[in-house]
């Protein structure tokens, strides 16, 4: 009895305290939550100002009308958070006058400052955010402290300042590339590649010496461009990363000829075709389905005896896209009378380009 | 011009709205896919401005359900700029694509070219 009264003692003391704890930890969040929409209100009312402060202002005002209010928030370092964040959201969004406006706000409000001091921190995630305001905020200025991580050996903080490098000064940024020696990962790669996108194009020079670096992904990363940007002139460095010992450049190599080629350029895939990785042969293919020409057929139907379906239908794919007769030269080979082509050819049959 | 601006990020919304506002369009808003292609039916507005990336409905599965039904002239507002992307909007029937960064002047200045009749 005594031990059921001790047991339904702490049962109401746990229950209890619970049901204090969640009413006290929901009234604390309840109040946040109420703070924080009447920090969103504020801050959008002041980035809205803020964009389109050339527009109202003929010249009389040289600073952006900040309240006081607003300023003492500042202080508050959640507040600030929070405005850092809108407007670095809000500056990649706008561009022209109202994205200079935002950066004028930025740099009136003194949080500039704040991104250098983070920049100090010995933090790699604080470190990385101050890059990441700095590259978006287009302070030229602090280009020389940024460059120096684009080859950090902390993933993050190398991958923003690249990116911010770029945000800087644009293709010239992509120097970093003739100097670092980790690894750039595909993410980072679409990540750059995206930023390049936005940026004003200039003439992009370095490619032909990315295109022979030591490191295997800024090799990749150069394939990219060089595709990209329609760099015809570099056929022939392209070309040379065939002969890379690395299969992942050879296949970006593969996948670059598809856009610049020659005429020559599918007798030059093919002649590879043997020494490649399986993965490889398959890129192949798909290049020649794109690029091939007459001349390839009869290479071609020689690889159609593989036991891998995949490879078949990639085959046959080719013969059948790469020229005009293609399709009359599979169907009249024995082959495509029995399984599998039999049942490919209709499908490829709707391919045709 | 009744303008519809389908956009899930609150800031965007209020920047392209203001903008319009002081161009003297009328503005209706919409966060989300569904929520722009039930006001399409409600509002019948005379041009859409619409985001790509949006819950439930992307702004490309709205321009071509908007394309099966109106003329309606839509405006791609996206930070998706690549080429696929924009290629595979003009061919579902967008009328414009417009990359972020952008500026809300260039985007007033595309409005004007469709010289949609004023209500």
């Amino acid at each position: 009895m005594i031990y059921f009264e001790i047991l339904l003692s702490v049962f109401l003391g746990l229950a209890t305290f619970l049901i204090t704890f969640l009413s006290f930890y929901l009234f604390i969040r309840k109040i946040w939550r109420r703070a924080y929409l009447k920090w969103d209100r504020m801050i959008d009312m002041l980035l809205r100002k803020a964009i389109f402060f050339h527009e109202g202002n003929n010249g009389q005002l040289t600073s952006i009308p900040i309240t006081r209010r607003l300023k003492d928030n500042l202080n508050n370092r959640r507040f600030s958070n929070r405005l850092v964040k809108k407007i670095i959201l809000a500056k990649r969004n706008v561009s022209g006058q109202y994205g200079d406006n935002l950066r004028q706000l930025y740099i009136q409000l003194g949080l500039d400052k704040k991104a250098l001091r983070l920049l100090e921190s010995r933090k790699w995630h604080l470190q990385a955010y101050a890059i990441q305001q700095i590259g978006t905020m287009g302070l030229k200025e602090h280009l020389a402290r940024v460059y120096r991580y684009t080859n950090c050996k902390n993933n993050l903080i190398r991958m923003e300042a690249q990116i911010a490098v770029l945000n800087l000064i644009g293709f010239e940024g992509l120097r970093f590339l003739d100097i670092i020696s980790y690894q750039i990962t595909d993410w980072q790669q679409i990540r750059l590649l995206k930023e390049l996108s936005t940026v004003p194009q200039t003439e992009l020079t370095g490619i032909d010496k990315w295109l022979s670096s030591e490191n295997a992904s800024v090799t990749i990363f150069a394939l990219k461009l060089a595709r990209n940007y329609r760099r015809y002139e570099l056929y022939e460095n392209i070309v040379s990363c065939l002969d890379h010992n690395n299969p992942n450049v050879r296949k970006q190599a593969i996948a670059t000829l598809t856009d610049i080629y020659v005429e020559n350029t599918s007798e030059v895939l093919l002649a590879r075709f043997e020494r490649e990785t399986y993965q490889n042969q398959i890129a192949i293919m798909n290049a020649i389905a794109v690029i091939g020409d007459v001349q390839n057929v009869s290479t071609l139907l020689s690889y159609l005896d593989t036991e891998k379906a995949q490879m078949k239908f990639a085959v046959a794919r080719a013969i059948i896209n790469g020229n005009k007769t293609g399709l009359e030269c599979l169907v009249n080979d024995q082959r495509s009378k029995t399984y599998p082509l039999i049942d490919m050819i209709p499908q490829l049959k709707t391919e045709i380009r | 011009m009744r303008v519809l601006i389908a956009e899930d990020d609150e800031l965007m919304l209020r920047i392209v709205e203001f903008r319009l506002k002081k161009d003297g369009h009328e503005v209706v808003l919409a966060r989300d896919g569904n929520d722009a292609l039930q006001k399409v039916e409600d509002y019948e507005p005379d041009l859409i401005i619409s985001d790509v990336m949006m819950p439930y409905r992307s702004g490309l599965e709205i321009v071509a359900a908007v394309k099966e039904k109106h003329q309606t002239p839509i405006i791609i507002l996206s930070g998706m700029g690549h080429e696929d992307m924009v290629l595979e909007a003009f061919r579902l029937g967008a009328d414009d694509y417009l990359t972020k960064p952008f500026s809300p002047s260039e985007l007033s200045v595309r409005i004007k070219r469709f010289g949609v009749v004023k209500r």
